[in-house]
């Protein structure tokens, strides 16, 4: 008996669990999610972030220097009131390509999580709730996919295809839906024994309908945490691989790209390098924030634990 | 214990197995255009045919995936198209450098994390908790490649403490290739001075990240011992704090940190991709992304497999690190 | 009636409040007990009535928040517990007061072999840290320590000892693991030893042996002991005292011999006819469950179940009161001055 059980009395005694409420839970969440200043932090990042990217052309302070144009007459400029980012070796307001790179990252970890979640959640479902031999060979390739890191095999795969967004984002989704698989594979396994589960069973419903109509809804806010942790991560992995060159090519303003371009003019010119880095900071850390506040939130288990 | 090590070692085996045949499948899709890259733009439609003949790349893809496999057991792994040596002898040259490399930010993820972690456990909802917390959120967040930038150019490039690129012109007689080992074996100071100030910006900003995931994981398993009856129970028999703290919390905590240890292990060897890129350090890594950006397959897939096999390896051995540390892992098969 | 003795441990009108979300829990609500030198006495009741953190209280391992002591205070040897730094607590948990966990599968820790867990506890019990020791007194310590732990075991007839120092909790049984952690518990001989429900989670037969065992072992020794139980049939074997608990209140308190004759609180006559009867039938037991302690009844916190319940005892509490044989229970039906009024 532990003296914690005295601590919520409404939701367990006597080991009898009372059904709360929805709007209660819901009461309970955000009571959660505010108690966290990290967490709304995060939620403030990344709203800000998506904003920026909507409304690119109308923030920027100079909104045709995102394309491969050149001015001769600002080339290599440090921050200044003009230029609060300062200029590139071609005169490009970085500010102004920063705010345009965070349409790229987002819509590169979309892309990448929306592949990866169409894949990887169908077939962890099947491995989960089919079991067997559909099972073993599921849990064996997903168990291939990741035994070597994703950045890794996301390079391999890019090896063999042209540097360009579309192919970065195929790369990176090839080595990430396998997360997705075991993620929802371990839920319904431990959703399958739960009551009502049990009860759609018994009253012959048939797998695929209980499949989808009461194991995934009861999955999706794990696979939402899960989703808004990766997307960081992706968006990492992305700028890593546009670093390395094999992502979206100059004069696209990615993030990682515009390093790597950067890089070239060091140390003198040490502002094309490191404000895109900040960016990239910034967005990442806004989603690892948001969703660390969401897994409190919804009370799920995503990372792996021993 | 021996069974528990044997019975590892098998599940290893078919997941290498799948990696290298998923690997050798994807280098085979690519385009014919790698030879062409080879042999430059005068080379005759005759002379392209010749080569891929002569590397049987004209033979049925298992046939060819069977030729790898049998020669890569003998130590041969293929041509290499950028360096024209066999691909085995160039891993074996660049692969210490980056194991080095590996296990230097290693000690410093583990020797920097764990007690940060147990401080911010300990001092729950404090100030030491919150700033450790919020820097370690930073830590994973921070693009590898422009924390390399960012020491690059504080102290290589302003304050000149520190070399910007490579491992060092006086290297020491090669015995392991790990020249910080090497240059003490030999008793070669300079060198060894020389190793450990080329290694000192690489390692920092490799183990960045991983230094920021122990931490995380070290305090979530402290605070998860809180809870445990047996730590009431110390309490209960009156034993000092800190004796509960740092042996019976943190022994637990550690044995399930291990597990990230593992998994981190993989985090590095991707991450050594880009900060080899950055510091010019003459690694595998950086020999894998040569193969990626010239389009060297052989390379590509020599690269990947022995990741995989150093991955499946520290994997292995932080399990059975685990089983020594925790005596319930040998018991729940 | 046992004689009048010296009282050991004595807490007096204790309230605890628990914080949280949904409110203040009124977990603890006016409760006071006693226990004389070298005397057992049995705490019963429900799982979730307070009886576990009423214990915990006496070794200060609740904690604060979101605990709270609003009121009452506890006393052990003539000395008040609640005030303690964590220091001076240390010096009187493991040997002054000790305790026995109920579940034997959790309350060792898994990483540790059984005579790390022993000797550990009879080197440190009541140290600052382990810095400021030598070697040598460290060695010593440690050899003094393994007899002692041998010694316990042997005590508790535990076979090969020397052999059992050397496991890991997981590869013993249930109940030889609730056998060592009753000789940690013992290792130092306190003078009050607190026992949880010991051997709940074991089959009926080992916990019977356990109970014996204890039962000697503690008056081999002179040792008080709290005992916490669930099982009224559990308490009347073991036990010269009772206090039977209700969501947070003693509800009645009676010598062994007395309670079992003829029981006076109507939940403690629930909690009797719950028994299985040896006839074969099963008992009646007590419908419902225990109140909500966010918002706990305006009058009496059994009214709900109560088969006996009168108008006005959702209205005023009941206080618990001495009657004129010696006896105490907190129930209108036995305070007259309250049914003279509505009489």
């Amino acid at each position: 008996m532990k003296v914690a059980e005295n601590n919520s009395p409404v939701a367990n005694i006597d080991g009898i669990s009372i059904k709360k409420t929805r709007s209660e839970e819901t009461k309970r969440a955000w009571h959660r999610m505010k108690r966290s200043k990290l967490s709304l932090v995060g939620l403030t990042i990344v709203v800000i972030i998506i904003l920026t990217a909507i409304f690119a052309p109308w923030i920027a302070p100079y909104p045709d220097h995102a394309s491969g144009k050149i001015f001769f007459d600002k080339m290599n400029q440090p921050p200044s009131l003009e230029h609060i980012f300062g200029t590139d070796e071609v005169g490009r307001d970085i500010f102004s390509r920063i705010i345009f790179g965070a349409r790229i990252s987002l819509v590169l970890g979309f892309t990448v999580l929306s592949i990866a979640i169409v894949i990887g959640v169908p077939l962890g479902l099947i491995a989960g709730f089919w079991g067997g031999r559909v099972s073993t060979i599921i849990m064996r390739t997903t168990d291939i996919f990741l035994a070597i890191p994703s950045l890794v095999l996301a390079l391999a795969v890019a090896a063999i295809m042209e540097a360009t967004l579309m192919n970065i984002m195929i790369a990176i989704s090839f080595g990430w839906w396998p997360w997705f698989t075991r993620l929802v594979q371990g839920e319904v396994l431990s959703l399958k024994g739960e009551q009502f589960v049990l009860a759609s069973e018994g009253l012959g419903a048939s797998k695929w309908r209980i499949a989808f109509t009461e194991i995934l809804p009861n999955c999706v806010s794990t696979i939402i945490v899960k989703a808004t942790l990766d997307m960081g991560f992706v968006i990492l992995t992305g700028a890593s691989l546009g670093f390395l060159g094999l992502g979206a090519q100059p004069p696209i303003p990615e993030w990682g790209t515009m390093i790597a371009e950067g890089r070239v003019y060091l140390p003198e010119m040490w502002w094309q390098a490191t404000f895109p880095g900040l960016a990239i900071l910034v967005t990442v850390l806004g989603f690892n924030l948001l969703g660390d506040g969401l897994r409190d939130v919804f009370d799920v288990q995503v990372d792996k634990e021993g | 214990m021996k069974e528990f090590i044997i019975k590892r070692t098998l599940h290893i085996i078919p997941v290498l197995l799948g990696l290298s045949i998923l690997i050798f499948a994807l280098s085979r899709i690519m385009p014919g255009d790698s030879i062409r890259l080879k042999l430059g733009p005068e080379a005759t439609q005759q002379q392209i045919e010749a080569m891929e003949e002569e590397m049987g790349l004209n033979d049925p893809l298992p046939v060819q995936y069977w030729n790898y496999m049998k020669g890569a057991f003998q130590g041969d792994m293929g041509m290499s198209l950028q360096s024209n040596r066999n691909v085995a002898i160039d891993i074996f040259e660049t692969f210490p450098a980056t194991f080095e490399l590996i296990i230097i930010a290693m000690a410093i993820s583990i020797a920097i994390g764990v007690p940060l972690g147990v401080i911010s456990a300990v001092r729950k909802d404090k100030w030491e908790d919150h700033s450790t917390r919020i820097v370690a959120l930073s830590g994973i967040a921070l693009p590898k490649f422009w924390v390399a930038i960012m020491l690059q150019i504080v102290f290589a490039y302003w304050f000149s403490l520190l070399p910007v690129v490579g491992r060092g012109e006086i290297a020491p007689t090669t015995i392991t290739g790990l020249r910080l080992l090497d240059s003490l074996i030999t008793l070669n100071f300079d060198a060894f001075i020389t190793s450990v100030k080329h290694i000192i910006l690489p390692s920092i900003a490799l183990s960045i990240a991983t230094t920021a995931q122990i931490m995380r994981l070290t305090r979530s398993n402290m605070l998860n011992q809180l809870n445990k009856d047996y730590i009431l129970a110390a309490r209960s028999y009156g034993l000092p704090k800190g004796m509960i703290v740092y042996k019976y919390m943190l022994k637990n905590a550690f044995a399930s940190t291990l597990t990230i240890i593992g998994l981190s292990f993989g985090a590095l060897l991707g991450n050594a991709f880009l900060v080899e890129a950055v510091f010019g350090w003459p690694g595998m890594a950086q020999y894998g992304v040569q193969g990626v950006i010239y389009k060297d397959y052989n390379a590509i897939v020599g690269v990947t497999l022995v990741i995989g096999v150093a991955f499946a390896v520290a994997n292995l051995i932080v399990d059975v690190l685990y089983g020594i540390l925790d005596p319930r892992i040998k018991y729940d098969s | 009636m046992s004689v009048k003795s010296e009282a050991l441990l004595e807490i007096k009108g204790l309230k605890v409040n628990f914080k949280s979300f949904e409110g203040t829990a009124q977990v603890i609500n006016g409760v006071s007990l006693k226990v004389n030198k070298g005397e057992v006495i049995s705490l019963v009741g429900e799982s979730g009535c307070g009886k576990s953190v009423t214990v915990r209280s006496i070794l200060g391992l609740v904690p604060t928040p979101p605990a709270q002591f609003t009121n009452g205070d506890i006393t052990f040897e003539g000395q008040s517990l609640l005030g303690l730094s964590e220091k001076e607590w240390q010096k009187i948990r493991g040997k002054g007061i000790s305790m026995i966990f109920q579940d034997p599968m959790t309350a060792l820790n898994p990483v540790f072999t059984i005579g790390q867990h022993l000797i550990d506890v009879y080197m440190w019990q009541g140290k600052r840290n382990t810095l400021f020791t030598s070697m040598k007194e460290k060695r010593e310590l440690r050899k003094k320590g393994r007899a002692r732990a041998i010694e316990i075991l042997e005590k508790m007839r535990i076979p090969d000892p020397e052999g059992i120092l050397e496991r890991y909790p997981i590869e013993l049984s249930g109940g030889m693991r609730q056998r060592i952690i009753i000789a940690l518990a013992l290792i130092h001989t306190p003078k009050l030893l607190i026992a949880d429900e010991p051997g709940t989670a074991l089959d009926v037969s080992v916990q019977d042996q356990i109970l014996i065992e204890l039962k000697r072992l503690v008056e081999m020794e002179g040792i008080s002991m709290i005992f916490i139980t669930h099982n009224l049939g559990v308490a009347r074997m073991i036990s010269d005292r009772v206090y039977v608990m209700y969501a947070g209140e003693v509800v009645e308190e009676a010598t062994t011999q007395s309670l079992f004759s003829q029981s006076y609180h109507p939940y403690t006559q629930g909690l009797l006819s719950s028994i299985p009867k040896l006839n074969g039938q099963m008992g009646d037991g007590i419908d419902g469950r225990i109140p909500d302690f966010l918002n706990p009844p305006q009058g009496c916190r059994f009214y709900d179940r109560c088969s006996e319940r009168m108008d006005h005892c959702s209205l005023t509490p009941p206080k618990l009161q001495t009657l004129s044989d010696g006896r105490k229970v907190s129930c209108h039906l036995f305070a007259e001055e309250v049914v003279g009024i509505h009489g």
